[in-house]
Parts: C-alpha cells; structure tokens; sequence
C-alpha cells in the first residue's frame, strides 16, 4: 500500500510525461504522414493488402528520404528523450517524496547538472561492463550470454536509479564525481532482491517499447495501430514512474566517502 | 508417384528448427540407404538418355597430398568427333590457373575476391600443370600450345580425326588447390575440388572447338560422357563426388575411392575427416548431405528444400535421371566453396538462425534452404539442358531462378521469402523490388564478360531480370500454357546444348493460339501478344516496363443542345437538360517496353470494369460518357513483375476521396518509432 501511494504522489509528473510522449509520437506520425501524401501525390500506390510490405518497401526504396527521416527522427528523439527524462527522472523521485509538482519540477531542474553527469558516467560504465560480459562469457553458448547481459543490464539500471534516487532526495557532497556512480555499481550488485525487482520491471517497460514497431507492422493494410501504440507507451510508462517510486522507499544508501559500503540497515522499512 | 520413407524427421534437433511440422516434415532420413549400383535412375524412372549426346569419357586417378593441397592426377580422356569435320587439334579448358596469377583474365575481374571471399594469404594462388600428353596407342610426348589465357589450350593432334572417329588421350596433371575463395581449394581438413582436371572443351557440330577462357562470371560449358574417377585420399578422410561410389579400399594409411557418374559433363569432390554423414532417399535417389559439426542440425531443413525442389522441377522439367545427390555443406572457414553446382552434386549454405521466440516477427526463406534450391536446379539448368554459361549465363541462371520460384510456389508453404509480423514478401514482390535498380540499363542476353563491372549488375541482370521477365510473360498468357510451353523447352533439350534462339523459338512454337498465327497470344477480342517479340524485349533490350494512370476524371458530359443546322441548312436550337457526367482516363506507358496491361476502373456505381490495353502508344484516353469513376488501376493483377514502380499504378478521379492506407501505414510506423525510443530511454 505504501508502495501504491508513493507511486499515486507521482501522477502529476506521469500526467506531464504522457501527455509530452503523446504528442511528440502524434507530431511524428503527423509529419511522416504529409510526407507520404505528398510524395504519392495523386497516386494510390499498391492497393493488394496481401503485399503491403511490398507496397511499403517500394515507397520507401523509390524515397529513401522517408526512411531516413523516420529512423533520423527516432534517434534524435532518443537522443532529446535521454535529457527530458533526465530532469524528469528526478521530478519523479521529489514527487514520489510527497512534494507539489511546481516544488517537484523546481527540484529536477537544480539536480539536472548532477543528473546528467552522472547519467553520462552511467552510460559510459554499462557500455564497458556489457563488452566485459561479451567477452567472458563469449566462449559460452548463447543462452549464458544472453543471461550475463541481462543480469549486469539489471545491475546497471538498478545502480542508475540509486545514485539518481541519491542525488534527488539526499544530495551528494560531491555531485559531480564519478564515484558516485562506481558506488552506485557497487551497491546495487550486493542486493540481489532489489536487481530481481528492478530487472523485471525494467525489462516489461523495455518489451512494451520492443513491441510498439512489430505492432505496427502488424496492423499494415486499413487496420489503425494508433490507439495500441499509445495504450502501451502509456502502460510502459507507469511501470517506469512505478519503478522509481518503488526505490523511495529504500534509499537513501550513502554512495559517497566514507567508502564503507553502506549495510542493510541503511535502508528504511519496506513494506 | 512411388516414394521411399524410410522414417520420420531426425526428432529433436528437426523439431528444433522448426522442419516437423505438419505436412511440411521431411519424408525420409537414415543412414543406412545403399549407394545405388547405376549412376542413372531406372529406365522407367529416369526417361530417355540418348547415346547420340555422349561425347567425352574421363578415366582418372588421383591422388590428394594433404600437406600441401596437391592432386597428381592422370586422365585417359575418350572424345568421340560428332561434328560434320575433321579435327586436327583438341581444344582443352584448364579452368585451375585462373587463380595462377593477378594478371589471368579471372583475376583482372575478380581482383582476388568472389562474393566478399578474399585471396587466402596462406596460399593465394591455384594453378593446374600438364606433365605429359599422348595418344593412347600412339605417339607419346604431344605438346600443349598455350592459349590466349592461361585457363585455354590446344593440343594438335598428329593425324585429324575424322567425323564419327574417336581417339583416346592420356594426360598427366598436377593441381595445386588454392585456399579456397571462389567456389574450389582448400581450408585446413576440408577440401573441395571443382574444376581441378584439364577438360576438354566443346566441339561444335560445325567442328569448331568452343572454348572461351575463364572468366569471372563466365561460369562453365562441356560436353556430356561417363566419368570413373579414383580418388587416394588419406585414411579416414569422408569422400563426396560426383555420381555413386563403386569402390572403397583401404591401404595403410590411405584410402582410394572409385565413383562412377553416366552422362554428366564435369566432375567435383569434396573430402574431409570431419564431415558428418546424413543420407536419405527419395524415389530411388539417394540424397547424401556431408556437414560439419558447425550444421550438421541443419540437415533435416535442407532434406526438405531438396524434396520440395525435386516434387517441383520433376513436375514442371521431366524426371531427375541419375540415381545420386550429393550436397556438401562447407565450413564457416571455406565459405566460398559454397553455392555452387556440378554435376549430381553441390554445395550449399548455412540457415538463418532465428530463435523461434523471434520467428513471429521475421522469418526468412531466403538463406541456406534457397541455396539449396537453387543449387540443385542448376542439376536442369545447365546440368541436363547444358547451355553455354559463357555465352548465354541467363539460359542457366535465369530459367533456374525462375524455376527456383516455382518451387517456392509450388511448396507446401506457398510462395513467401520473408515475413515480418505475418505480412509476407512474396518472390515477385523481391524481384520486382530488384528490378528498381535495373530500370533501363540492363540486356539479359549477353555474354558473361560483357556486363559492366557495376555491383550487383550481372546478378540482378541474369538471375532476377530473367526470372521477372518470364514470370512476367507467364502471368499475361496464362499459368498453365507458359508451363506447358517450358516443359515442351525442358523435354526437348535434355542432354543436349540449347542456344538463346532455341529457348525463343520453343516459346514461341509452344505458346501460340494456333498455327495460323505463330507466335501470337490472344489476351481478349482486340488485345494480342507477340511472344518473339515480348521475349525480345525483356530478353534482348534494355526497355523498362513503365506504367502510369495519368489522369483520371469526371468531366461535365457533353452536351447536346444548341444551334445545330439541319439537312435543309435551316438553323435550330435545341434545349437539352443536365449533360451529366463523363468518366475520363488517360493511360500512359513510360517506359520503352511495349506490352499489353489490365486495368481495372471503379465507377461510383459499384461496378469495376476490367480490360486490355495494347501498350502501344505512349499515351491513350478512354471515355466513359454517364459514368462517375472513382479511381482506376493499371495492372491490377500484378501481372508484369518488370515493372519496378507501381506507385502510380493506381490513382483516385481528381476530386474524390482517396484512401489513405499508404500514408496511415508509415505515420503508424513513424509513431512506432517515436514511441519506442522515447519508451527506451524512459527513466
């Protein structure tokens, strides 16, 4: 129950977050659909259901641009979406706290500097750890490589979500150390429960946005996938804002010197 | 049709790859089917073999040095003269030195790579050495005169023979393998030998010898005989070849392998302590595949390929005569010995993996189980109907590949090649796609050497502009008469060498109304087709098929009334009410073939009026006075797969409502995208 009502605080954010999400997709679809209507001009392309791919794919050989333009907007909006959710990660944390939402947005934006600093260490020692795992268990047959990529996957979102839980409701003395999050590292490999936890969610957030491009394949031909698409970026968001609210409750945990490492009773009750 | 199932699909590791189920499971494995005793199938089972069509006899024994990728070999070859001349030399391909030198006429195309395979470094080059000539039972010590390429020779012969004369040759030889990259050599235990003996070349019945060098894309071109062939092999080395195996001796440490193959024209083998064994048999042939550890699992998809294949090509070309296939499934490491055919034997390649969780989202046909395929309809297309491959690639490549979609078609599955989320493309859908990149600069028929060194051209040119254009043809004149007319092709030619012109003039014969009008295909009361000059075309041009719905509206009709003179000159006027509607459609033909083509026009009423239009002017209008259009296609039943572009295919009457399935596709995809990466990165 705790849990849920942690998670209830943060709604404002969530509402913010979607509606943001939404229509940035709706901005997307909107654009990449004048484009088409404007390269087919008055022509219908293939009507035959039965070779929609075909139909797809000769629009977009004749017009590369169109595919350019839509991979280029995907990653740009990766790109973009990595330093939203960076202040938006920790709005989630000052809301998860209980705070208003302007108190929440004005807490993100002063933990923003620190967030993204150590969001960019984050990123660069999950790249190294992965290649490491790559490497050790490459010898190995596929099923242990694919598990060695997924626990240290695991290991590396939960010690994200520490330091940033860390900086957004603690503070650290020293925000902008790399240590904090090789702590952060450090940490999240001994609390295998917490993993466990946030491997799943992570991992369902993770399958709903794999899932959103097939979807779409799928329902090439007259059926719409809009509705779909957005149902699931939603769901895949709430189990996101739920994860983090979920880790309030057992931070803080001291990433900073004193280099103890920091103990079980560190944490506050869970329930 | 009589067929040995020896029992169900190798279980788990089939059931695995996803080849057991239903229908679709391979029909017989095991490993205990005899090696037939005949090269050839039954009378009964094989068809007629003509004795007319064997020209040339290899014996030879060869002996392989695994150290150092060597073969001393020593070949009696027994050429009969069937020509209308005498013969004064023998004309003889030593395709091995191809890879002698950079400066070889291969190696000046192929700059030391084949399909993305690169030189070895350990051993770059192969070469094929003659050590001795002379006639059997006659003067010894004959001299090789070098040709224009180190890959073609001449051997004057020190009296002519004559017509209907035959004369025995002994040939010694040494061929040092490559690494392989292009189709033959070695890579450390495995061995495939393709092309790897002095053969002689092609005596046309003019007596002219046919004997062009060796060059990249040329491919290869003999003539068909019966083939003994010894091969000395260390002990424990697995032997793949060409036809049956008649003999298996062990001497100390080695171990000497006769096969016997009966009216083939060339001769490969395979050899290696590590392959492993997977035999079946359909219908008397007996089906070996040789793997390594690397694919052995494979076996059990590629036995079904290879049955698809066989219940296919039997259909539609006449009976598989000989009693053997052999399919070797090369290493990783020796991956450009792969895809390639020869006679009663080829190498393939490896399956796609997908894990079967991922096989929802995309499948592909495409891989290992394709080769497979296509590699063993090149037993037709130049196996049995041994076209020159230097000369007329397509005659082989091309009606293979065509072939090779109707045994896609022809498959329990269906004609798919890829599927992504249960939308399939289909083999026109590939081929037309390829067609893109061709439009207008492509001719068919061409010798091998002649297509401009551009990437991809020669491929997409003899395979698939091949294959497009008869699948094309196929769809105007009807399914049923166009395979009629190819197996009357495929009858006629077997064991024998057809020419471009043959296949043309077989068409032509096959597929006219009646005699009356040779040549000549009634596609409806006013709209023909000229087979020899569609072939031409497709075959003999570089024209693209080209079509657009240029214009399509509803125009006020035409009125009626106004000031009118009448017979006597006296001027009246007429009142006339709504002049109403007329449908008006301009068809337009853009490209330089000139075909006949559907269309499909949708009136407001409901109805949809289907017709032929000739093609032959650039641009033609039709009127449909009272008639509201909606919209109009050209092609509506996809019938030209040459057509790269069917965008403008269909188009919506100016001023009405169009559909918008193509824009809501790629906006949904494009949202998709969006979604996914703002979800990815979500905190």
């Amino acid at each position: 129950m705790k849990v849920l009502r942690t998670a209830w605080n943060t709604r404002w954010v969530y509402l913010a977050a979607l509606v943001l999400t939404l229509a940035w997709g709706l901005a997307a679809s909107t654009i990449a659909g004048w484009m088409t209507e404007f390269i087919l001009g008055p022509f219908g392309g293939e009507a035959d259901v039965e070779h929609a791919l075909a139909r797809l794919a000769e629009v977009v050989t004749h017009n590369p641009e169109l595919g350019v333009g839509i991979g280029a907007g995907a990653v740009l909006t990766a790109a973009a979406a990595w330093l939203g959710w960076t202040l938006l990660g920790g709005a989630v944390f000052f809301a998860a706290r209980g705070d208003a939402l302007a108190q929440s947005a004005r807490g993100a934006v002063q933990s923003a500097g620190p967030l993204a600093v150590q969001g960019i260490v984050h990123a660069v020692l999950t790249g190294l750890a992965l290649l490491l795992v790559s490497v050790v268990f490459g010898p190995l047959p596929g099923v242990f490589r694919l598990l060695g990529l997924l626990v240290t996957t695991a290991v590396a979102v939960l010690a994200r979500d520490l330091v940033r839980a860390q900086i957004c409701l603690h503070g650290l003395d020293k925000p902008y150390h790399p240590r904090a999050t090789v702590q952060g590292f450090v940490v999240a490999v001994k609390r295998p429960r917490e993993i466990a936890i946030t491997a799943g969610l992570w991992v369902l957030k993770m399958g709903l946005a794999l899932v959103l491009v097939p979807l779409a394949a799928r329902a090439l031909g007259p059926s719409e996938a809009s509705g779909w698409l957005r149902l699931m970026a939603g769901l895949g968001l709430a189990i996101s804002f739920a994860r983090l609210a979920w880790l309030t409750h057992w931070v803080p945990v001291e990433l900073e010197p004193p280099a103890s490492a920091p103990d079980d009773g560190a944490q506050t009750a869970e329930t | 049709m009589q067929r040995a199932r020896l029992g169900l699909c190798s279980g788990v590791v089939a059931l695995a790859l996803g080849a057991c189920d239903g229908a679709a499971q391979p029909r017989s494995v095991g490993l205990n089917v005899d090696e037939p005793a005949d090269p050839l199938r039954p009378v009964a089972q094989r068809g007629a073999v003509p004795e007319s069509a064997r020209v040339t006899d290899y014996a030879i024994d060869a002996k392989l040095d695994e150290e150092t990728y060597r073969i001393d070999g020593l070949e009696r070859i027994t050429f009969r003269n069937r020509s209308d001349a005498a013969v004064d030399h023998l004309a003889l391909h030593l395709y091995m030195n191809a890879f002698s030198a950079g400066d070889t006429a291969w190696m000046k195309e192929g700059r030391g790579s084949h399909r993305a395979m690169g030189q070895g470094q350990q051993t770059p080059w192969g070469r094929v050495e003659v050590t001795s000539i002379g006639v059997v039972d006659g003067p010894g010590g004959l001299t090789l005169q070098p040709g224009e390429d180190p890959t073609v020779a001449t051997v004057p012969l020190p009296t002519p023979l004559a017509p209907g004369e035959r004369i025995e040759v002994d040939i010694g030889f040494t061929t040092y393998l490559p690494e392989v990259f292009a189709r033959t050599g070695y890579k450390d235990d495995f061995v495939l030998a393709g092309q790897w003996f002095p053969k002689l070349a092609v005596l046309e019945p003019d007596g002219t010898w046919n004997n062009h060098v060796f060059t990249f894309h040329s491919e290869f071109f003999a003539d068909f005989g019966n083939y003994r062939v010894i091969l000395d092999v260390p002990k424990g080395w697995l032997v793949g070849a060409t036809g049956v195996r008649t003999a298996d001796e062990e001497d100390g440490g080695r171990r000497r392998v006769t096969y016997e193959a009966a009216m083939v024209h060339d001769f490969a083998w395979t050899a290696s302590p590590a392959f492993v064994e997977h035999v079946a048999q359909y219908e008397g042939i007996r089906i070996r595949q040789l793997h390594t550890a690397e694919t052995w699992q494979q076996a059990p998809v590629h036995l079904q390929a290879q049955e698809e294949a066989l219940d296919s090509m039997q259909a539609r070309f006449g009976p598989y005569p000989w009693s053997t296939i052999t399919i070797v499934h090369p290493p990783a490491a020796a991956g450009g010995a792969g895809g390639m055919e020869y006679p009663t034997f080829f190498t393939s390649s490896p399956l796609f993996e997908i894990p079967l969780a991922a096989q929802d989202v995309v499948s592909v046909r495409l891989d290992g189980r394709f080769t497979t395929v296509h590699e063993f309809g090149h037993q037709y297309f130049q196996g049995l109907l041994a076209s020159n491959e230097y000369e007329a690639p397509w005659l082989d490549e091309g009606l293979n590949t065509f072939a090779n979609t109707m045994v896609l078609d022809d498959s329990p599955q269906g004609d798919w090649a890829i599927k992504v989320m249960g939308h399939t493309l289909d083999s026109g859908d590939l081929l037309r796609l390829d067609m893109q990149r061709l439009q207008g600069t492509a001719v068919v028929d061409q010798r091998a050497d002649q297509f401009a060194e551009t990437e991809g051209l020669y491929g997409r040119t003899v395979y698939r502009k091949t294959a497009a254009t008869l699948r094309s043809l196929r769809n105007l004149v009807g399914h049923e008469r166009f395979d009629a007319a190819m197996r009357t092709y495929a009858q006629r030619y077997r064991f024998a060498h057809p020419s471009p012109d043959d296949f043309i003039d077989t068409l032509t014969e096959a597929l006219q109304d009646d005699a009356s009008t040779p040549g000549v295909v009634a596609l409806d009361d006013a709209v023909a087709l000229d087979v020899r000059d569609w072939l031409h075309q497709g075959l003999r041009t570089p024209r693209s098929v080209a079509f657009a719905v240029r214009w399509v509206e509803n125009r006020r009709g035409q009125s009626q009334g106004g000031w009118h003179r009448d017979e006597g000159g006296t001027w009246s006027r007429t009142d006339a009410g709504d002049p109403g509607v007329e449908g008006v459609v301009v068809l337009e033909r853009s490209g330089g073939f000139v075909t006949p083509v559907q269309y499909a026009i949708a009136f407001e009423d409901g109805e949809t009026l289907e017709g032929w239009w000739d093609g032959v002017r650039t641009t033609d209008t039709l009127l449909f006075p009272g008639r509201r259009i909606l919209s109009v296609r050209i092609d509506p039943n996809r019938h030209l797969e040459l057509e790269a572009k069917r965008v403008d295919n269909h188009r919506f009457a100016l001023g009405e409502a169009r559909e918008v399935t193509t824009e809501g596709d790629i906006a949904d995809l494009a949202e998709a995208a969006v979604l996914a990466a703002l979800l990815g990165v979500a905190p």
